[in-house]
């Protein structure tokens, strides 16, 4: 199983959440699983237009030129992609959710119906599981994970495909969550 | 009453965003006799020092696009940075106004959660949460859409602007339908096919010349 860590920590001197994230992938390496870990704020990312040359101009292709395209390569050869990120201000990192925005490439213009809702049609055959992990802030309760699960499942659903796994890790990286 | 009106759509001044959020502004102008600028998230160039500029404002209108089941990365952005803040000492008001291409509301209701958790979390009232679904093309002059939308978000800011308060059956009307069900489910299944072809998509590719390449996969080595 190939995994793809998407790492959307906007902040290189948050040393607690680079421990947890660390020992985390450190398991999965143990497990024997092949992993890559893609630090976003390393990347060139910028913020999708909502032009739609990748549905209906040049298919398949972003006209924003910088790296995220390289990410995407890894992610249609991925088995499963892991979003992980702080808990900022009750979601994902502004950071994480710039590249998520960026990922409608991968899917048609098309429409399909799944659980009785419209959703695009993929692009591609492979369609790796989702993950999401994050950790929380101090003042992250029940209904934050609530809603980032949620969420989360929309964008595995909007993909075609499920959320494998959902972990809340606090400050000291204990489990607060784990589905 | 100072309003702070944003448009967060990474579409900038020609988005359907902005359409709507100008015909709440109006609404509120109709009672009040006074405007608010829009400011274009996008074309900002320091989003902290525009979450700053909240401060000085009772009303924030925030309007924004559904992009991948939430708010777009820039938004969150501005959320964060007026998360940073936290030092509003007056109370204020907060609206959402979300729409998507998505006919159905259900696709906003996540992201709705999280915007009211977020009102909540800096102290703000929230008299509600704006959801239009099928938004696409408002922003062109001639749809059917907008001829029908703009008089009811006009009517909507009036009345916020009267009452503080949103008119929950408009609310509810603009959102609908929250879901295909039944025998319009199997009618929405019928007209979208099988999933490799649609008159509006289509056409669209043709225009561009791209149609022989719709299912294109460049991200294959």
């Amino acid at each position: 199983m190939r995994v793809l860590v998407l790492d959307g920590n906007p902040d290189a001197d948050d040393k607690s959440y680079g421990a947890i994230l660390s020992t985390f992938v450190q398991k999965l390496i143990f497990e024997g699983k092949p992993v890559e870990v893609v630090t976003l704020h390393q990347k060139n990312i910028k913020q999708c237009v909502g032009c739609w040359t990748c549905w209906v101009n040049m298919p398949g292709k972003c006209m924003l030129k910088d790296d995220v395209e390289g990410i995407l390569m890894k992610i249609v050869e991925s088995d499963l992609v892991i979003f992980a990120s702080p808990i900022i201000l009750g979601f994902m990192s502004s950071l994480l959710k710039r590249f998520t925005d960026r990922m409608i490439p991968l899917v048609l213009p098309y429409f399909q119906v799944l659980e009785g809702e419209i959703h695009h049609v993929p692009r591609y055959e492979n369609r790796p599981l989702l993950a999401a992990v994050v950790v929380a802030e101090e003042e992250t309760d029940r209904e934050d994970h609530e809603i980032i699960f949620d969420i989360y499942t929309r964008n595995a659903l909007n993909l075609s495909t499920k959320l494998s796994m959902y972990k809340v890790f606090d400050r000291n990286g204990e489990e607060l969550a784990s589905r | 009453m100072r309003i702070f009106a944003l448009n967060g759509s990474p579409r900038g001044k020609f988005s359907n965003t902005r359409v709507m959020i100008d015909e709440l502004i109006k609404g509120i102008a109709d009672r009040t006799g006074t405007t608010a600028r829009i400011h274009d998230l996008i074309l900002e160039e320091d989003v902290k020092e525009l979450a700053m500029s909240t401060e000085q404002h009772e009303l924030l209108l925030i309007g924004f696009p559904l992009y991948v089941d939430s708010m777009p990365g820039i938004v969150k952005e501005f959320f964060e940075s007026m998360g940073a803040l936290r030092r509003f000492p007056e109370s204020k008001q907060i609206v959402f106004l979300i729409h998507s291409g998505f006919s159905e509301a259900i696709h906003s209701r996540f992201v709705e959660r999280y915007c009211r958790k977020l009102a909540s979390r800096m102290g703000f009232g929230c008299p509600g949460v704006i959801i239009k679904g099928g938004s696409e093309g408002v922003r062109f002059l001639s749809s059917e859409t907008r001829e029908q939308l703009l008089p009811m978000l006009r009517e909507l800011g009036e009345h916020l602007a009267a009452t503080g308060e949103l008119r929950q059956d408009m609310l509810k009307e603009l959102a609908a339908p929250e879901r295909f069900e039944g025998e319009v489910l199997e009618m929405v299944r019928a007209s979208i096919g099988d999933g490799t072809s649609h008159p509006y998509w289509d056409q669209l590719l043709r225009n561009n010349d791209a149609f022989e390449q719709r299912f294109a996969r460049p991200l294959l080595g």
